[in-house]
């Protein structure tokens, strides 16, 4: 330890004054280094290349209707590296996109949003609105005819709110309404607004991530031998690898497809091409491109997906169990299953179907169809898991390592291996089924709601859609049945809880 | 050993090479026309220093695996592999122009303005360009004018018209000056009849235009 080494010493140099061994960032357990603990943090450094490349193109970047399109292509053409940083301003855009529906699937499955974690979850979401909200304004700014019709469109769907809102909102976003007024505004929502936004509640999160530790997911396996690592130089030294491996791989792939943009927007070319959104929003869109959403009624599609919003905000005080495990928690890891199906199978769909309207029956076909298979599957694969002992109802992980210590890994193996006796079992049953009682019933309430309401609906004509009608009432059936036996369930569960203490 | 183990001093110097590599490679290529060359090089540079930073992110031997070590050789070699075979000229991909044009803008009168394939024979409209489908076309154009003119194919006699085949040298808002040139490769897609304009305001008012036919 005597000699000190030239590394040694530029160390020193600047740890004596950045301290950066010493810092009070967060050792990390070892279960952590895995890439899937990592897309957080992978979401930040692309935050930072897409700060770059943007930086570059507000260089060249004039926001007018005449010459949007000319600078974009002209940045393509005759800037030096313009066509590899255009590009890989989009693709890390994309990666970042499906960085963040990624993220959003490990939390919901891994649990990582319950008890000390609940604020980092809505954190996360206004991020994740955030970062859609970044793909769409930037959609624009190139005016193309794809980019600028299906803009238009969206803004258009604004008209179907109530006047107050819709003037409001239409102010926020295209201003006085002129071209030259969305772009620009655009430009600055693109730019300055959501870039704050975004680093405001991006420090909040690394504070937080900070505070609690990488969240542990059981279903990526167990946790190693429980070692941690100072930051410094093992987690450092992960970082800088998979950092740069990240950036290769981008790197690599916009030089391999270049972008080729659309071309430009003009009002007499615009009705020759079919209007799409990127692929991230293809799934709201195929949604408002159902036959019943058409014109005004749209209002309620979009209604419904602001409540869906609002609930997956929301998450957290309702999915209330303390349990983490997937084992555990079949009737959310179902939802959840059902969702990442509908969305995949809406954006396949909405690829498939470009500008079509979609019938009402069809809709309800494929989407109910896929909902089922999920919900079949799903079951099927819990039956499957029932049969293996203890794998179900083992004693729920109380101390996950949240603020990970050596010896918590233990306890989860512990955990595992502990036989229940038949009074927890019981307990945990009850438990169960009230933790997750309002959500499910909720669930039913609002399934139950709309199909009565589809079905009054359709009692006009009830015999030419007879199939819809008879599938709206044989939904209304199953959900009001579900629901009575919910109730029974819960009072008997409620009277032997008080029987037994 | 150092005193704090494998890294950092590593690290830094690892990372100023990497900086110097990168600046290197950026000097030594065109970086509008090689710029895929450059983009795939870069990836390169980027695995090979996470190779290196790998090779002293082990504690043990044990801990560093030579499987990840031979993934990085592969993706290294086949990056390199794509980045020598994107320079235009080395293979025959699509970036080859079999087309070379050279045409020069400017006046004829102070109210007549063209275009025209050598300086002192300019004409309004200018001389029509014909292409087929597929055709990949080198054009360069020089402003021999007074004034700052650009160039673009566009789908209407119009200074608003749309671009086409993103052929256009330059914007109105930063044009050629007088002597300048500038150049475009372009891949013409689609049969049919079109305009070549200097998009500066007015000038197509003042005769700044020409014909593209496209035959299949």
């Amino acid at each position: 330890m005597g000699k000190k080494t030239v590394y040694d010493k530029l160390v020193d140099w600047f740890d004596v004054r950045l301290g950066f061994t010493k810092t009070p960032l967060k050792p990390i357990p070892d279960f952590a280094l895995n890439p899937i603990y990592w897309l957080g943090l992978l979401m930040a450094l692309t935050f930072g290349m897409q700060g770059a490349t943007g930086m570059f193109m507000l260089l060249y970047y004039v926001p007018t209707p005449a010459e949007a399109y000319s600078s974009t292509t002209y940045i393509i053409n005759s800037v030096p590296l313009g066509q590899l940083v255009e590009t890989l301003h989009l693709y890390t855009a994309y990666a970042m996109i499906l960085l963040a529906f990624l993220h959003l699937i490990r939390n919901y499955f891994g649990s990582a949003h319950k008890e000390n974690r609940i604020l980092m979850w809505l954190a996360g979401i206004i991020l994740g609105v955030t970062v859609l909200s970044f793909g769409v304004t930037g959609y624009l700014l190139p005016w193309t005819v794809i980019s600028k019709s299906a803009t238009d469109v969206a803004i258009g769907f604004v008209n179907f709110f109530p006047a107050a809102i819709a003037n409001l909102a239409k102010f926020v976003l295209v201003g006085s309404g002129s071209d030259i007024a969305e772009v620009t505004n655009f430009l600055h929502i693109h730019t300055i607004i959501l870039p704050a936004v975004l680093l405001v509640f991006l420090a909040l999160k690394i504070y937080m991530y900070e505070v609690h530790g990488p969240a542990y997911v059981s279903a990526f396996g167990k946790p190693k031998k429980g070692k941690i690592y100072p930051w410094f130089p093992k987690i450092f030294l992960y970082a800088v690898i998979l950092f740069s491996v990240y950036i290769a791989i981008l790197v690599a792939v916009s030089a391999l497809v270049p972008l080729v943009i659309p071309p430009a927007f003009s009002p007499e070319t615009a009705g020759q091409y079919v209007v799409q959104p990127d692929w991230y929003l293809i799934w709201v869109y195929q949604i408002l491109k159902v036959q019943a959403f058409e014109g005004p009624e749209a209002v309620y599609a979009i209604a419904a997906l602001g409540i869906f919003m609002v609930l997956l905000f929301l998450l957290p005080f309702y999915d209330r169990s303390k349990r983490r495990k997937l084992s555990q928690r079949p009737v959310f890891a179902t939802i959840g299953a059902i969702l990442v199906v509908e969305f995949v199978t809406l954006t396949v769909w909405g690829y498939l179907t470009p500008g079509q309207v979609i019938p009402n029956l069809q809709a309800v076909l494929v989407l109910g169809g896929s909902t089922v298979v999920t919900i079949i599957v799903m079951w099927i694969l819990y039956r499957l898991r029932r049969k293996v002992p203890t794998a179900v109802l083992s004693t729920p992980e109380s101390k996950v390592p949240a603020t990970p210590a050596p010896e918590t890994p233990k306890t989860i193996a512990e955990d595992e291996s502990k036989p229940t006796r038949m009074r927890d079992k019981i307990e945990l049953a009850n438990q169960s089924m009230l933790s997750g009682f309002t959500a499910i019933f909720v669930f039913f309430l609002i399934t139950a709601s709309a199909s009565l309401a589809s079905l009054v609906n359709l009692i006009p004509s009830f015999w030419e859609a007879a199939p819809f009608a008879f599938l709206s009432a044989a939904v209304f059936a199953g959900s009001l049945y579900a629901m009575c036996r919910m109730l029974r369930g819960y009072v008997l569960a409620y009277e032997k809880r008080r029987g037994i203490t | 050993m150092s005193q704090y183990g494998k890294g950092p001093g590593f690290i830094a110097i690892l990372l100023l090479i990497l900086i110097i590599v990168i600046a290197v490679t950026m000097w030594s290529l065109d970086l509008i026309a090689q710029q895929r060359t450059f983009a795939f090089l870069l990836s390169a540079e980027l695995i090979a220093f996470s190779m290196l930073v790998y090779l002293y992110y082990g504690e043990t031997p044990k801990e560093t695996s030579r499987r990840w070590l031979f993934s990085g050789a592969i993706a290294l070699a086949v990056v390199i592999l794509l980045g020598v075979a994107v320079i235009p000229g080395v293979t025959t991909t699509s970036t080859s122009p079999n087309v070379n044009i050279t045409l020069y803008e400017g006046a004829i009168s102070s109210s007549l303005y063209g275009f025209g394939y050598s300086s002192n024979n300019i004409v309004s409209p200018g001389p029509t360009l014909t292409f087929k489908v597929g055709d990949i076309v080198n054009l360069t154009v020089t402003d021999v004018g007074k004034l700052p003119h650009n160039w673009a194919i566009v789908s209407a006699n119009q200074t608003s018209a749309p671009v086409e085949f993103n052929a256009q040298i330059r914007s109105p808002s930063s044009p050629l000056q007088h002597g300048e040139s500038g150049s475009v490769v372009f891949t013409v897609t689609k049969t049919g009849n079109f305009y070549y304009i200097c998009q500066v305001e007015g000038h197509v008012d003042l005769g700044m235009w020409g014909k593209v036919v496209v035959n299949s």
